[in-house]
């Protein structure tokens, strides 16, 4: 394929020698237009060093979904290197260094995907070419092997790193040769995370562990309900019993310096403080409310195909039920952290976030300066699951060491990130639907949620597979924030849906599994791909021996989200009304898999968070504020309730690689109340399960 | 107060308020952070050291009780030359995700091996109750723990 170079900077004299290439991780971008001007963020490098020593800089993020790991393995593949030879740095967000004006370009982006394999095949290239010419032949005449260059007809071989030189001297290829599927060696293979050995023996750094000379430690009191305002406070008892801390003000917080986490941690304790609040929202009202907006006029069309009334008007049965999903809390296992060093010169920060960019932005806004002054540094994150999107302890941050002139490092407590958080929406499912001469005619529902309205999804199955089908949409006032949680809409969204179709299946005698597929086989318009979903489910059936399962109490649920396709079964067994997870089998067709360690461990991953989720997980509001505010309070799940065996198979896919951070958890919850069902004859409608006395 | 105890096989001695917990010492004063705040009252098992040999929660134990005992944490459990068994357990089975629970997994199991040299699954679960993983990598924790066994068996 032919390639634009102005993608790629080439630099030369790099610190010890090398060779460096510098592009964009997420963008790839498209053929340029003559006389259209167009920016290159450089944001990632490789590094090829005179000892065969190959560094990857990576700006993104690990939160623990395995991209540190997984996306140099694309580079690598493409460069066709030994990865034993490759070792990961993640840089600093600080693009201004990087950022180039090139002429051209329509600045359409593809994935991610593409960026990096286009990276890597352009220094491989690039090694064959400088090769051809020493040798004075045809490059298409040279291969490489692991590091090598080869010249075919003469079998002559040389290093990549003889050819540094060479290579630094030579234009970047105007063509590149991308590898084919079955020419790969890294992807798809066991990779170990590269940080594997660092956190086993304690060595990695995450955001809560910056030390910096002459910082200090900051705490926050946040207000104690959503909404609250700050009328005043006393801290005199705090001055006295730790004279050397220091107390400030702002946007309805208050910040506490001092030496030693302990101590600010502390100092919390020891302050008066008057709050405002006229919040008097409850979990039960705030369901009451929820329930009444499913008979109102304000709610909003999603889908509206063929004529559901009608529909329900000529039908033999029609059936109907209600499920609800509880507020979750995100509990990332390290709090929220992150250290700020505000001068007049400069804003230095340092910590976990997922949305470094737009933290970036948001800085800038709050004090009035420019991003040029702001340089963002990122941990590695003890967990993100859709927090660490949100950097309002950043802006806290900043606001702390502006107002204390220190560097600092604040660390909010297990309470504070609980009570002060953004959390997943309740949400309220109904559903109807008709039935004539044993098939589903008809389909509406309407989902509610706190807040935000993203409940529902108008592409998603089974729309196309009903001919008369309405999907509508509202929500419910409340001061609780509200933001993403993992596999945002689909996390519940799955629940309610897929427990709903069980219970159809189980009403119309038919087999769940053979009523999805004959549903599919019947799509006429989808922009799921059918076939992937249909495969899937077909391979979990066979995974889980579905149809010789005896007296073992299996329950099915297939949902795709995040471009990937998962079906699973889940197998549970009851003793004394008491459930026990027994097994999970999961197939997944995520398009060509990266890391297939790092793949599976997603998978389990999701499988065992959102067990635990449907089990206990419930965030009650009580006057206003959260009312759990530590895990005595608040269980996630141990390893008590982890699945005895986890199976997951992946299904060889052509399509290029598609999510999986988040498509392991929408179908858990649903495989699992459905192997309830078959196990004590009863379906359950709201979770967590713990309120139904059966965990 | 002044407190004088054994950390990671060296002696050390801290000036220090008696009702600091042994974690934020450990981190803030000893500046030793790969023993992790989750909670603050031993809920989910991110400070877990060895105390006196024990799998012990660090953020609700006192300074003051320390005194004179023994504690290792997560940087003093092995060498660079020799990983304890469960951390190449760990390694080889690519246990960790986010990896900021991982610490206080390894110290609980580590302790769980070194005084029981093949735990039944039950035992597994027992000792491993303490520690949450919100990343779920629970499954790979039991298989770890399992072939930390194993090489611990085939080193003697």
């Amino acid at each position: 394929m032919k390639i634009n170079r102005r993608k790629f900077i080439k630099f030369t004299g790099a610190a010890g020698g090398g060779l460096v290439l510098g592009f964009n991780w997420t963008q790839a971008i498209a053929e340029p237009k003559p006389g259209s001007k167009l920016e290159v963020s450089i944001n990632a490098y490789i590094k090829y060093s005179t000892d065969g020593a190959i560094t990857i800089l990576s700006p993104n993020p690990e939160i623990g979904q395995g991209i540190k790991t997984s996306m140099p393995m694309i580079v690598a593949e493409e460069l066709d290197v030994d990865w034993n030879k490759v070792s990961i740095e993640q840089a600093p967000l600080d693009t201004n260094n990087y950022t180039r004006q090139v002429a051209g370009g329509s600045g359409s982006i593809r994935s991610g995907w593409n960026a990096l394999r286009e990276a890597g095949a352009t220094v491989r290239q690039l090694f064959i070419e400088s090769a051809a010419d020493v040798w004075q032949v045809e490059p298409d005449s040279c291969e490489t092997n692991v590091g090598s260059v080869l010249h075919r007809a003469s079998g002559k071989t040389v290093k990549y790193e003889e050819l540094i030189d060479v290579a630094i001297a030579r234009k970047l290829p105007e063509k590149i040769n991308l590898k084919e599927k079955q020419d790969y060696s890294l992807l798809g293979s066991r990779i170990k995370n590269c940080d594997a050995r660092a956190i086993a023996t304690g060595q990695m750094k995450y955001g809560i562990d910056t030390v910096r000379a002459g910082m200090k430690y900051a705490a926050i009191i946040h207000p104690p309900s959503f909404g609250a305002t700050l009328k005043s406070y006393d801290s005199s008892e705090l001055q006295k019993l730790f004279p050397s801390v220091t107390v400030y003000d702002f946007d309805n917080n208050i910040a506490i310096v001092g030496s030693s986490t302990w101590e600010v941690f502390s100092a919390k304790k020891a302050i008066k403080i008057t709050w405002e609040s006229n919040n008097n929202e409850n979990s039960d009202k705030l369901k009451e409310e929820m329930v009444r907006q499913l008979d109102s006029n304000k709610l909003t069309k999603l889908v509206n195909k063929g004529n559901t009334a009608k529909a329900f008007s000529a039908a033999d049965q029609i059936l109907e039920a209600e499920y609800y999903s509880p507020i979750l809390p995100h509990a990332t296992m390290e709090p929220m952290n992150f250290f700020a060093h505000v001068t007049d010169e400069k804003i230095e920060l340092y910590g976990p976030i997922q949305t470094p960019e737009n933290t970036r932005r948001a800085v800038a806004k709050k004090l009035q300066v420019s991003e040029s002054k702001i340089t963002i540094g990122l941990t590695r994150m003890g967990g993100g699951f859709g927090r660490r999107l949100k950097g309002d302890f950043v802006i806290e941050a900043v606001m702390i060491s502006k107002l204390s002139g220190f560097p600092i490092n604040l660390v909010w407590t297990r309470e504070d990130d609980m009570t002060a958080g953004v959390y997943k929406p309740s949400t309220l499912h109904r559903y109807k639907a008709s039935v004539k001469n044993g098939e589903l005619t008809g389909w509406e529902v309407t989902g509610i949620g706190l807040v935000g309205k993203r409940v529902l999804d108008k592409i998603n199955f089974p729309v196309g597979a009903i001919s008369n089908i309405q999907l509508r949409t509202g929500n419910v006032k409340s001061k609780v924030t509200i933001g993403p949680w993992r596999a945002p809409n689909h996390n519940f969204l799955a629940f309610s849906e897929q427990t709903f179709l069980d219970e159809i299946a189980t009403n119309l005698d038919k087999d769940p599994i053979e009523m999805r597929l004959q549903m599919l086989s019947d799509v006429k318009w989808s922009k799921y791909d059918v076939k992937r979903l249909q495969t899937v489910i077909l391979k979990v059936r066979e995974m889980s021996e579905w149809e010789n399962r005896g007296d073992r109490h299996l329950g099915f649920a297939a949902y795709y989200s995040y471009h990937s396709y998962v079906a699973m079964v889940a197998e549970v067994s009851v003793t004394d009304g008491k459930i026990t997870v027994e097994d999970y089998f999961a197939a997944v067709d995520c398009g060509q898999v990266i890391n297939l360690s790092g793949a599976e461990a997603q998978i389990e991953g999701a499988i065992n968070d959102a067990l635990g989720h449907s089990l206990f997980g419930e965030m009650l509001i009580n006057n206003g504020a959260a009312t759990a505010n530590n895990f005595h309070q608040y269980q996630l799940g141990r390893i008590n309730t982890a699945p005895k065996n986890i199976t997951i198979s992946f299904i060889e896919s052509e399509y290029e690689p598609t999510g999986l951070g988040e498509p392991g958890m929408p179908p858990t919850p649903p495989a699992l109340v459905n192997a309830i069902y078959q196990a004590t004859g009863k379906r359950y409608y709201e979770l967590p399960l713990k309120n139904h006395g059966i965990i | 107060m002044q407190i004088e105890f054994k950390l990671n096989g060296q002696n050390t001695a801290v000036s220090v308020e008696g009702s600091t917990p042994l974690l934020w010492v450990i981190r803030d004063t000893l500046g030793l952070t790969g023993t992790k705040y989750g909670c603050g009252m031993a809920q989910c098992g991110c400070c877990t050291v060895h105390f006196n040999g024990v799998a012990t929660k660090s953020c609700v134990l006192p300074i003051s009780e320390v005194q004179g005992k023994e504690v290792t944490t997560i940087e003093g459990l092995s060498n660079e030359e020799k990983l304890h068994p469960v951390q190449d357990a760990w390694i080889e089975k690519d246990v960790a995700q986010c990896g900021y629970c991982q610490a206080g997994q390894i110290m609980s199991a580590s302790h769980l091996i070194d005084t029981n040299p093949s735990p039944s699954d039950e035992e597994i679960e027992q000792a491993m109750m303490g520690n949450i993983c919100r990343c779920g990598t629970y499954n790979r924790i039991k298989e770890a723990i399992n072939y930390a066994v194993e090489i611990k068996k085939n080193q003697k």
